[in-house]
């Protein structure tokens, strides 16, 4: 008894001292692990590993960079205190990137915010000054020029014209009503005489360079239009006065030679005067000057390409709020950094385009629905608005109602290269009261096709399924088409039997990749690239290619659950998620419907024929914005889901525009790697291998490893 | 003085790994969590026309390891307990940590062992693809995986180490598991500090980050520190057996 109770006292206190041990070891093993991790928070370093074009341009930015063929200046000028700075690293980290690739790119961001900004703000206008002196120069000459001319003029109006009034005024001849107009035709020629000569003496003083060694350009040419718009209206009013005087009968015979005399002096001052407006307007405002009036607002994002000799426009605005968006913006977004990066690429490329495109194309939007819709019904507005900032303009014309496009109220002159998108019109629409049907817009509209090749104008024409070869008749479209040397299977569009646990129906709707073939510069503008298409109608090019000279820019596999349907009229009209209802569905027959082999199904070929081009592509909904604008999470990040169906259309409209070496991807559509399109039978063979090969595998070598043990 | 933990905790390791394959649990282990993440792949990766991308995979596979991790690590040291095995690596001249450092590691090298085959899921998506799929977002992903499988078998050693009985390990660790995984949603509920901590403790906006191609500091500390202190811990309740 009196031996255990020290043994157990003894195990007590090393109970309590071995608890009290782990006791601390846990404790301080719990506050490293508490410590460490609120250090790690705090000096959290996020690694985004992602390859996809951290430090890489897009190929269309790389080809542009290298059409750069002068100094082009990237500005951008804001109170960077207030701008995110997430938003300006990933502004810089481009403009790195762009300048590292090119000599002729540089990039200058202004801290309006900051006691360096005014100097970083005169030192680029001073650089700019001096890179178009000559184009200043001779702007500033131009007005000088006006400016003698308005002298001009007023001598002649206060010193020629008015004496004679005055002269008509003072003689014995002169009724009371004559002598009231002589009077006061010599005080407004005295006026408009005074105000020529002020603008004039005004004119030299705004020649005299600023502190940024920039003429008031703009002033002088604002006090000039006005005054000598003012002079030659009043001119004008007066010379039809004078006339209409000299010509009544109440008017004294000897007063009637001296009005003729006055008519015709105001006259030659009238045209004098016009002469010079005429030159006034045309006169191309220099770059310059845009610039710096944009860059004294203090926020401002220009892209100020290489100058013409007559200062044409080589300049482009970006949008602020996208260039630099808020950081409660970024936040939301939860892009991750390749995919901010990107944004900011394709805004530069966009930019880059617009300054490097010549001449921006016009396309005209051609269809035979029964009136004109783009305004009311946008459904392509996103890609009107990407085409946009490339400086595309869009006009819409509506064969049926409309007997040509107003071109002319986008392009004055009629110089801008013009590409028509004909949209094919539904064969099966009924007639309204009164309107005409389907077969006949259809009509309509193939016959506007023929006048345009006639016309030798570029097109894209988007085809749709056509009921009239079902009736034995030819449909007119493909009819037309076959003058480009092109077949146009309209009366078998594509259908694929699918099969779901509860259904097998016909599918229209597919997702096209071409990964093969396709020299065309369309077809490695889409080439990888998913595009969404309905009803798709195979296009071939013609044995007999009538003298054009045709690639495919757009195939999809043949496969065996793939064919060409006739009797597609009920799917058609069948809503689409009713489809897998209908009872009967279509299936192939040998005698009516068209099946592949082993080759591809053509869905979109170019061709073209000494200077005119046309792009016929089977299925005419993929321009919308219903597909070509979906948005899916990929990786985390928003992105395109069928990015094909917009680079399609733009490669199409540049090439039909002659701009071929503006085509390739763009940023936003290399955005996602895409799993090609893989033949069906491969397809289930390698998703068996997988499952059960490795599996497989692993337990034949721990079979193996087993028995050697053994 | 670390050789003498060192190569013990080695020895061990490699002892532990050789004894997975030794039977046919293990064999059979692996070719489960394959055949599983196999139709993963094949039915929700290897789409056409679909987005290049391992996330389903990835996701599919931090759940996959909720069971397989557990099963993993419930007989590192429970059943050397009930067998009483453990007695001769108790009187052997092994220190406690080498002795908790071998058995883990060698479970850490087994999860290794199971996760070099789905590489081949890697390479058939660049094959199959085009462009080439973004590396970044694979690689945080296969990162992510292990550093997830590493906490898991230390969660699992842990509950192990506590107990005689695998089934009860196996039980216990699943819930530690699947307490890092819910508890987020309990977060929603409180406010102030406490919400911080317990976001703080949750695992998927990790994982999340991780999937998206972001590897971070903070997540990889996060990890790590839970880890330790897992290990830490069983170390305890190893010496705590040694010295009874």
């Amino acid at each position: 008894m009196s031996a255990a109770a020290p043994k157990r006292h003894v195990k007590r206190a090393r109970t309590t001292q071995f608890f009290a041990l782990a006791g601390v070891t846990a404790l301080s093993l719990a506050a490293s692990t508490a410590m460490i991790n609120l250090l790690a928070e705090r000096f959290a370093t996020r690694l985004d590993v992602t390859a996809t074009g951290e430090q890489q341009l897009a190929p269309r930015t790389t080809q542009l960079l290298s059409q750069l063929a002068g100094s082009t200046q990237f500005i951008v000028a804001a109170d960077f205190r207030t701008i995110d700075p997430r938003a300006k690293q990933y502004v810089t980290d481009v403009t790195d990137e762009m300048a590292a690739r090119s000599r002729e790119f540089s990039a200058t961001l202004i801290d309006t915010g900051s006691s360096r900004g005014v100097a970083d703000f005169k030192s680029t206008i001073a650089g700019l000054v001096q890179r178009d002196k000559a184009i200043l120069d001779a702007h500033a000459a131009a007005m000088e020029a006006a400016g003698q001319t308005a002298t001009r003029v007023s001598q002649a109006l206060s010193q020629g014209i008015e004496p004679e009034f005055g002269k008509l005024a003072q003689a014995g001849f002169a009724t009371p009503t004559l002598r009231t107009y002589a009077n006061q035709a010599a005080a407004v020629l005295r006026l408009r005489g005074s105000d020529l000569a002020d603008a004039s003496a005004r004119v030299k003083q705004q020649m005299t360079p600023d502190d940024l060694g920039l003429p008031r350009l703009d002033e002088a040419q604002r006090t000039l239009l006005e005054r000598l718009e003012q002079a030659a209206s009043d001119l004008s009013a007066l010379s039809r006065d004078v006339r209409r005087l000299s010509q009544d009968a109440t008017t004294p015979s000897q007063a009637t030679q001296q009005l003729t005399a006055i008519a015709g002096q105001l006259d030659a001052q009238r045209d004098a005067t016009l002469a010079q407006l005429g030159k006034l307007r045309e006169l191309k405002r220099p770059d310059l000057l845009r610039v710096a009036a944009a860059l004294r607002t203090g926020a401002a994002a220009l892209l100020v390409g290489p100058s013409g000799t007559d200062g044409a426009s080589s300049l482009v605005a970006l949008d602020m709020g996208q260039l630099l968006p808020s950081g409660a913006w970024l936040d939301a977004t939860e892009a991750s950094r390749g995919d901010q990066r990107r944004r900011v690429e394709e805004l530069l490329a966009a930019a880059l385009a617009s300054v490097l495109t010549p001449s921006k194309p016009i396309v005209v939007f051609t269809h035979a629905e029964l009136r004109a819709f783009m305004d009311e019904a946008p459904v392509i507005d996103a890609m009107r608005e990407r085409l946009g900032l490339r400086g595309v303009d869009f006009v819409e014309w509506a064969v049926v109602t409309q007997d040509a496009p107003a071109i002319a109220t986008v392009d004055p002159t009629l110089s801008r290269p013009v590409v028509y998108v004909v949209i094919s019109p539904d064969s099966a629409a009924r007639s309204e009261t009164g309107a005409m049907s389907g077969t006949q817009r259809a009509a309509k509209l193939a016959q506007t096709v023929t006048s345009l090749r006639e016309k030798q104008s570029n097109v894209l024409v988007c085809l749709l399924p056509s009921m009239l070869p079902g009736f034995g008749e030819k449909d007119p479209i493909a009819a037309a088409l076959e003058a480009y040397g092109v077949n146009a299977r309209t009366g078998t569009p594509l259908l694929t039997r699918v099969s779901t646990p509860q259904f097998s129906y016909a599918e229209n709707e597919r997702v096209v990749q071409t990964t093969e073939g396709g020299e065309h510069v369309i077809a490695s503008a889409v080439r990888g690239l998913p595009t969404y298409m309905t009803w798709c109608v195979p296009v071939e090019l013609a044995s007999d290619a009538r003298g054009w000279r045709g690639s495919a820019v757009l195939t999809t596999p043949m496969d065996a659950q793939t064919w060409g349907e006739s009797q597609w009229l009920r799917v058609y009209q069948t809503p689409r998620e009713q489809v897998p209802l209908i009872p009967d569905q279509p299936k192939f027959d040998e005698g009516r419907d068209v099946k592949g082999g082993s080759g591809a199904w053509t869905l979109a070929v170019a061709t073209e024929k000494d200077a005119q081009r046309a792009v016929i592509v089977g299925s005419n909904s993929w321009i919308t914005d219903k597909y070509s604008q979906q948005m899916g999470t990929v990786e985390g990040r928003q992105t395109l889901l069928f990015p094909g169906n917009v680079e399609l259309f733009e490669a199409s409209v540049l090439w039909l525009a002659g701009q071929d070496t503006m085509i390739a991807q763009s940023p936003a559509a290399r955005s996602v790697a895409m799993v090609r399109g893989i033949e069906s039978a491969s397809l289930t063979k390698l998703r068996w291998s997988i499952v059960l090969g490795l599996p497989g595998l692993v337990l034949v070598v721990g079979v193996m490893y087993g028995l050697t043990r053994k | 003085m670390i050789a003498a933990h060192v190569l013990p905790a080695w020895a061990l390791a490699r002892r532990e790994l050789s004894s997975y394959f030794r039977q046919p649990a293990g064999w059979i282990i692996i070719a489960l969590f394959l055949l599983l993440t196999g139709v993963v792949f094949a039915f929700a990766v290897l789409v056409p026309a679909r987005p290049a991308s391992m996330r389903a995979f990835f996701d599919a596979s931090g759940w996959l390891l909720l069971p397989v991790a557990p099963a993993i690590s419930m007989r590192l040291l429970a059943e050397e307990f009930r067998t009483g095995t453990v007695e001769g690596l108790m009187t052997a001249p092994i220190s406690t940590p080498a002795l908790v450092l071998g058995k883990f590691f060698g479970s850490v090298l087994f999860l290794l062992a199971m996760l070099v085959p789905t590489l081949v899921y890697p390479i058939t998506l660049m094959a199959v693809s085009d462009p080439v799929p973004d590396m970044g977002p694979i690689v945080a992903g296969y990162v992510c995986l292990l550093l997830l499988g590493v906490l898991y078998l230390s969660l699992g050693l842990l509950a192990s180490s506590a107990t005689a009985n695998a089934t009860l390990a196996f039980i216990v660790t699943l819930f530690l598991i699947l307490a890092l995984l819910l508890v987020g949603t309990l977060g929603r509920q409180v406010d102030g500090v406490l919400r911080e901590v317990i976001f703080a403790m949750s695992l998927p906006p990790r994982l999340s980050d991780f999937a998206k191609g972001v590897i971070a500091t903070n997540h990889i500390a996060w990890f790590v520190t839970l880890s330790v202190l897992a290990c830490g811990v069983a170390m305890m309740f190893v010496q705590w057996r040694r010295w009874r």
